[in-house]
């Protein structure tokens, strides 16, 4: 091929045949005087029923050999600091490496969930002055800490919509949700006992006659995600609020999308009643591989006496933070539930994920509210030119001005054989994380592209650029993007084979031998 | 012209604001935070307020109760911090993610070796959310099996020993779902489990039995080999302390159906309770009703080995409402830092210091049984490596104690019916030294004599 792109040029993942952990051979033990006591010890204090006679089968190896394989690992990984990540719905932004620092400090990691509050103030302030940041950006009246991720903000959520309608003795067990909404809406709602009720999009954008309806006496809340997960800002949501909240029903808002609007508007603005926030997305904090995430929830008023514990909560004097530290020194390791407590109970064991909290505090105090709304501008901005570009090479069947996400087609290539899988594999080879892909469902053959604003131009000209010689590929080489990506660590990857006869764990692999 | 001009040209728009003209300006809001600060300012802000936490290497410190002190070896850190792995997003893209799936599909294996399960997934939040999706699970297995259809199953049978902020999770999402916790007592002499009481609860409607080994005062049931011909063909869900697993014996030998746990002790600071790791296995034939990720091995076009993500139709993304459970994010990067840890310290290694740490605690139970005020252990079944002490006076004079350099564990006495007030909880982490008991046992010479 002529012309490659400089990064198809440049980027090759490393490629090692990398043992398991647990092949590798372990350091030999030498059985010594002490552990001949120690043996007798245990023999004498642990009851024979249960004394596991002989240690775990799992070898010991030399701090270097364990470094080496983790670092070769490591080099078999795309992250943020790889490169453009432009995983729609993820908000794959830079994590500043400062917020890593302060969690590392012993003040943090060195504390206990059930010290007593005057030995963790630190821990509180920061909890507290959270708190009250998320609910200014969300405009809530109270905001909880517990959850640890989305998902468990939403079923939090869900949770606080059933007790309140059971409080109210009103008999609502269905929740509404668009047919764009991503898969964890209609699962905290099922898993929180309710019956989800899909409703078909139109252009893209809530059907409002749809909604209409669906919405019975039965309703008891309306999920949504403004913009929504094509990118576009449902500007009709004041009207979608009315006829929500005239039918008694409450609205919740996913606010895994904020990264558009912190700044412009916010969910309160738009006449939400519960609202969860994606800490490990639009508040920087690093997504782990995978997680740890935390998914804050904040509510209005009338539901605050709801939420788990820690939480922040307005008053006429201010924000104050309620936690369940109080009676640790009192012999009640436990906040009483029952009486005045009306809270839907805890989630989390403790205070949520306090590490991800942490970092994201640090980094509202970097940004502060110029530089949140920034945030918010340049995620649009780059958003809009980037799908300016991809408009001239594939269908992107939604919106015109879209917020910080846009989601194109790839259905014009089927002809040729070529699915969006196949475009994001060969995506891989020039040196980019592909978009979210076959997400929304509404889209055929989708590419959900969210570029985040901490991307300049020249990235994402490389991107469209990159996206553009794949397209061509895909029409005149089809085989060749079928067998991409070729770049990578390991070439296609058998996921039918890998669910046919699921190899979950090596133990499990010897024994079937 | 500078970039942003140019990207605004090429979009045909005179101004970012254009670009949100289809926000109703009824619904315009401004910020109401502070303005940002740099690097510098916010590193030394937040070094004055988080210097005001009392941090445990500063102290002889025993509090535990799912959460413990014990030492995290430098590797694990530096690990965890390799930037391919903390800033990577879920592996959805597994040709480019074949790290992070090597190393969850280790963590998977050691844990499943360690537990002696078939099945472990990739994570879950932590041990509390895993317990109540292990419920979950386990009323979805008795409802989809036919053996009594319909919703009149809804009783779980849920031992009182357990971890009350565990318990406090477990009746959250139990309300949520409808269904009912019955408790079933401890026996107030040993602290473990009745097992009269257990066999009394079995009624027809209790589809599960949860309990905690060791429970959540320390004290192994040893008698948990019984349980399987107690509870019949109820689903059997067990909480473990991995750590204590180099010493007990392993949750799949006394035929658990699901185990689940929190792993914070192999390898993970405190954090102030999080984020740690909540673990979650089970047999092979429940696979299918299983929350969470998983990650199989299988091969790339080349026939070489390769990591995915698998049977992901129980999942959200994919069975939206019919998921098994709305999990999403998770906690991988502590699934990595468990999974290095373990292959450091290796079954040997955690057979030491299970020991080590059962030691220390023997010793610092007789040093607080030696005053007058003290009894301890309160209850007389054998302890892994924390135990119930009573300490009269210990909720007044629990400051005194922080003052004299100790943590002297975490009271009780409210939390538990018919437990003694002045009942403390406490725990040794593998951090703890014999000059930290020294240091308990003046606090308590203080205590005594004034
Ligand atoms: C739109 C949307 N809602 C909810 C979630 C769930 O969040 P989490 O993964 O933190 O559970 C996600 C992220 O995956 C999302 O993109």
């Amino acid at each position: 091929m002529t012309n490659a792109s400089p990064h198809q040029e440049q980027y090759r993942q490393a490629r090692y045949a990398e043992k398991l952990i647990l092949e590798y051979e372990g350091e030999p033990t030498h059985t010594t005087d002490r552990d001949t006591e120690y043996e007798n010890f245990l023999r004498k204090e642990m009851p024979g029923a249960i004394l596991r006679n002989e240690p775990p089968h799992i070898p010991s190896l030399p701090e270097y050999i364990v470094a080496r394989h983790y670092t070769r690992l490591a080099e078999m990984n795309y992250g943020i600091t790889s490169g453009f990540y432009p995983l729609g719905s993820c908000t794959m932004k830079y994590n500043p490496t400062v917020l890593e620092e302060v969690a590392r400090w012993r003040w943090v990691a060195d504390i206990h969930p059930l010290q007593p509050e005057n030995a963790v103030e630190g821990a509180l302030q920061v909890m507290k002055e959270l708190g009250i940041m998320l609910a200014e950006i969300s405009g809530m009246d109270a905001v909880s800490l517990q959850p640890a991720a989305g998902a468990h903000g939403e079923y939090t959520g869900m949770a606080i919509v059933r007790k309140y309608f059971e409080d109210m003795g009103q008999d609502r067990n269905e929740v509404i949700i668009p047919d764009t909404a991503h898969g964890t809406n209609p699962a905290s709602a099922a898993m929180a006992g309710f019956d989800v009720i899909e409703i078909k999009s139109k252009k893209g954008y809530v059907d409002i006659d749809a909604l209409k309806s669906v919405l019975s006496t039965r309703t008891a809340a309306f999920m949504l995600t403004n913009p929504n997960t094509l990118g576009l800002f449902e500007s009709d949501v004041l009207k979608i609020e009315k006829i929500v909240h005239e039918a008694g029903a409450l609205l919740y808002y996913d606010g895994a999308n904020l990264n558009a609007i912190m700044g412009i508007t916010n969910p309160r603005a738009m006449g939400f009643d519960i609202v969860h926030f994606n800490l490990h997305k639009t508040f920087a904090t690093p997504h782990g591989g995978g997680g740890p995430g935390s998914g804050p929830i904040g509510t209005i008023e009338r539901l605050a006496k709801y939420l788990p514990l820690p939480k922040v909560v307005r008053t006429e004097q201010g924000f104050k933070l309620e936690h369940s530290l109080s009676r640790i020194t009192n012999g009640g390791c436990l906040e009483e539930k029952g009486g005045n407590d009306e809270t839907i109970g805890s989630v989390h064991t403790f205070h949520g994920n306090f590490i991800v909290l942490l970092k994201s505090y640090a980094y509202i105090r970097l940004m502060g509210r110029d530089g949140l709304k920034k945030a918010a501008e340049r995620a649009v901005l780059n958003a809009n030119y980037l799908k300016k570009k991809v408009e001239k090479i594939l269908d992107v069947p939604y919106g015109e001005i879209v917020k910080h996400e846009f989601v194109a087609s790839c259905a014009k290539l089927k002809k040729y054989g070529i699915r969006a899988k196949d475009v994001a594999k060969r995506l891989l080879d020039y040196g980019f994380h592909p978009p979210t892909i076959y997400f929304p469902l509404i889209v055929d053959e989708a590419l959900m592209i969210e570029p985040t604003e901490t991307e300049n131009k020249e990235t994402l000209d490389a991107f469209s650029d990159a996206l553009q010689r794949v397209i061509e590929e895909s029409i005149k080489n089809t085989e060749f993007v079928k067998n991409a990506p070729q770049n990578t660590a390991v070439s296609r990857v058998d996921e039918v084979l890998a669910a046919r006869e699921p190899i979950l764990n090596y133990r499990r692999r010897k024994n079937e031998k | 012209m500078d970039e942003i001009e140019e990207m605004l040209r090429y979009i045909g728009v005179k101004s970012v604001d254009e670009l949100f003209e289809d926000i109703p300006r009824s619904i315009r809001r401004d910020l109401a935070i502070a303005e940002g600060t740099d690097e510098r300012e916010v590193v030394r802000d937040l070094e004055r307020i988080l210097s005001k936490n009392l941090c445990a290497r500063d102290y002889a410190f025993f509090l535990g109760g799912g959460v413990y002190f014990n030492f995290v070896p430098a590797i694990v850190k530096a690990i965890t911090e390799l930037p391919q792995f903390y800033t990577a997003y879920t592996p959805y893209q597994p040709e480019a993610s074949q790290g992070i799936l090597q190393a969850v599909f280790e963590y998977q294996s050691l844990m499943a070796e360690l537990l002696e399960m078939d099945v472990v997934n990739a994570s879950m939040y932590d041990g509390g959310s895993a317990a109540a999706e292990a419920m979950l699970m386990a009323r979805r297995i008795r409802w989809a099996g036919g053996d009594r259809k319909g919703q009149d199953m809804d009783s779980i049978a849920v031992a009182k020993n357990i971890n009350p902020y565990r318990r406090r999770v477990l009746e959250t999402y139990a309300g949520v779902a409808r269904i009912n916790l019955i408790y079933v007592d401890f026996d107030k002499k040993t602290g473990k489990i009745d097992m009269a009481g257990l066999d009394e609860k079995m009624s027809d409607d209790v589809f599960a039995f949860y309990m905690e080994n060791p429970n959540f005062f320390g004290v192994v049931e040893d008698e948990v080999v019984r349980v399987r011909d107690v509870i019949g063909d109820r689903i059997f869900i067990v909480g473990v302390n991995p750590y204590s697993l180099g010493v007990i014996i392993p949750p799949g030998r006394y035929d658990a159906d699901i185990v689940v746990g929190d792993a914070q002790p192999l390898g993970l600071s405190m954090n102030m309770g999080g984020p740690s790791l909540g673990v979650f296995a089970c047999k092979a034939k429940y696979v299918r009703r299983m929350p969470g990720r998983l990650i199989g091995m299988t091969a790339d076009a080349d026939g070489r080995r390769a990591f995915c993500m698998t049977l992901q139709t129980r999942e959200q993304h994919i069975r939206r409402g019919r998921a098994t459970s709305n999990i999403c994010t998770n906690n991988t990067l502590c699934a990595i830092a468990v999974a290095v840890y373990l292959a450091l310290i290796g079954g040997v290694g955690l057979r030491r210091l299970g020991i080590e740490t059962m030691k220390k605690a023997r010793k610092l139970c007789r040093v607080i049984n030696e005053f007058e005020h003290c009894l301890s252990p309160i209850f007389d079944g054998k302890f892994f490596n924390e135990f119930v002490a009573k300490i009269d006076g210990i909720k007044e004079r629990y400051h005194d104690f922080v003052r004299n350099g100790v943590f002297p564990g975490i009271p009780i006495g409210d939390s538990f019916e018919g437990m003694n007030p002045n009942a403390i909880l406490v725990s040794v982490g593998d951090a703890v030294t014999d000059e930290d008991i020294e240091k308990y046992r003046r606090a308590l010479e203080v205590m005594a004599s004034d």
